[in-house]
């Protein structure tokens, strides 16, 4: 449990709760790209569709911020808002539910991906790639940006320290110490939310 | 690339605890980049949502002036309210920093972020505190029960209760704040001081700096540690108060938040000796330098400022204690 990340999601969203413009703003920075990218995979990228689902589902946050708890992260709740929202403006719309229930949201993930080679090119192996790779980028949206962005920055773009630190306004020692957290983040929250272990990677 | 970034590159890249490094980046290269999202999508939710979040607020301000009726002694302050004509360019004089309980029927309701003006009156409820971030980043909190008046930009009404006052300098000001109560005047000349007026007695009381209180006639001056007691029907008297007498602890509810990501250890700390009143003693020069190095990272948010250096501290390798009227930094 990430009590400290708990902690400022009660802060930001009682602050929200009161008519705080900063605090709003901070909001709205840190929580709609990631959950419009996080609505726009589970409607086929139909990214006008993911814009009214996510309008509707911050809609709904800003109102009832008061109720927030603080039991669960606070983007975990944007996403439960989320899941329902998507049901409900798709079944308004008469468009049936995908058949193919995301493979984060299946509870047999776990034996299914261990037994996958990433290296293969067997469409199978594709397609679970695929998978993995949409789990990924999952698990970096329940991140905090700053986390993600210097994980991208760093594996995917190979930037240096200092370059990430200068993106994210901080020292070079400030930016190593994210970029640790982050891993230490990224590996905890790929296990925890998909029951999941990373070393199903066969070197 | 210099050595400082391979070798700082070097420690990002490597695991300690598992060697798994290489998962991660595998894992991230696999996924590649997230998409961008289109400014104009990000622009028209955001125009939605914050039209939707201003309707669900509860209701803004009425801005009420209030005008004493009578302030002898031994009568309690009775005052009425008339409707203010709202003055659009009325100038700005700060905003509200932290509103701290609930509305108990108070005519005035304030939330964070709303711009008070010259005119405007400050009133607490029951159990309300309210903290005002002036302009030129003084600190003013309002006890409960309390009502201040701005009559100008730096000179203010207390027309019942408590206000205290934090320029966060020790430099002293040419033109200071004005604090005007019925029994007296107080300027402040860069400070940390406490004002309480209950109709037939005022108490001034420093904890940093100096103030001066015109009453009677006569200029009194009170400096770090004096309180001055004043009596409706004449009559002053000076008493002593320490910086951590228990009379500025409801100040600490509304202390402006500090934000110490990449603030060092030793702005951190003077920050928490400011605000608690407890000295800041370091054992030698060499660990004040340290405490200046050592960089921080993360959020004190909902932790008091004692709360808040128990939880910094023992992420450090500094030795410490906190005592009641100090904050002592070992090795």
């Amino acid at each position: 449990m990430n009590f400290a990340q708990m902690k400022e999601d009660r802060s930001l969203i009682r602050r929200v709760a009161r008519g705080d413009q900063r605090a709003f703003d901070d909001f709205f920075r840190e929580y709609f790209p990631r959950l419009f990218r996080f609505t726009v995979s589970r409607v086929d990228n139909d990214e006008a569709l993911a814009e009214e689902i996510v309008q509707r589902t911050m809609c709904i946050v800003v109102r009832k911020a008061g109720t927030y708890r603080g039991e669960a992260l606070l983007f975990t709740w944007l996403c439960q808002i989320c899941r329902n929202e998507t049901f409900a403006v798709l079944k308004s719309r008469g468009i049936e539910r995908q058949r193919n229930v995301p493979l984060e949201d299946n509870p047999g993930v776990r034996a299914a991906l261990e037994s996958i080679s990433v290296e293969s090119d067997e469409p199978e192996s594709i397609q679970r790639s695929e998978e993995i790779a949409r789990f990924v980028r999952t698990t970096l949206e329940y991140l905090p940006t700053k986390y993600a962005t210097a994980l991208e920055m760093k594996y995917i773009q190979g930037c240096s320290v200092a370059e990430i630190g200068e993106r994210l306004d901080v020292g070079s020692k400030a930016a190593e110490s994210i970029l640790s957290r982050a891993r230490a983040a990224f590996k905890e929250s790929f296990r925890s939310l998909w029951d999941f272990e990373p070393n199903f990677i066969v070197d | 690339m210099s050595n400082d970034n391979k070798a700082g590159d070097d420690i990002a890249g490597r695991d300690h605890e598992s060697g798994q490094g290489d998962t991660v980046a595998r894992l991230l290269n696999l996924a590649g980049l997230r998409p961008l999202i289109a400014a104009d999508i990000e622009a028209r939710v955001y125009d939605h949502v914050h039209q939707e979040w201003r309707n669900s607020l509860p209701a803004s301000r009425t801005g009420k002036w209030a005008m004493p009726l009578a302030l002898a002694a031994g009568i309690l302050i009775a005052v009425t309210f008339v409707t203010r004509l709202v003055l659009p360019d009325a100038p700005l004089v700060g905003t509200v920093a932290r509103v701290n309980g609930g509305f108990d029927g108070s005519a005035a309701s304030f939330v964070s972020g709303d711009a008070v003006r010259v005119g405007d009156n400050l009133r607490t409820g029951d159990r309300q505190l309210l903290s005002v971030a002036l302009s030129d980043g003084t600190s003013l909190r309002l006890a409960a029960n309390s009502s201040l008046q701005l009559d100008e930009r730096r000179s203010y009404t207390l027309l019942t209760g408590k206000v205290y006052a934090d320029s966060g300098q020790t430099v002293y000001q040419d033109s200071g704040l004005e604090i005007r109560t019925g029994l007296g005047v107080i300027t402040d000349i860069g400070t940390q001081f406490l004002v309480s007026f209950e109709g037939a007695a005022l108490s001034v009381a420093v904890r940093e700096g100096r103030v001066d209180v015109a009453a009677d006639q006569d200029t009194y001056t009170a400096l770090a540690g004096d309180r001055l007691m004043m009596q409706a029907g004449g009559g002053v008297t000076k008493g002593q108060i320490g910086a951590t007498d228990s009379a500025w602890d409801w100040t600490l509810k509304l202390a402006p938040e500090f934000d110490i990501e990449n603030r060092s250890l030793l702005d951190f700390l003077t920050w928490v000796s400011r605000e608690t009143g407890k000295e800041l003693i370091f054992v030698n020069d060499e660990l004040r330098k340290a405490a200046m190095a050592t960089v921080l990272s993360g959020s004190i948010s909902d932790l008091t400022p004692v709360e808040a250096a128990t939880t910094v501290l023992t992420t450090t390798s500094f030795a410490y204690e906190i005592r009641e009227t100090s904050i002592i930094i070992g090795r």
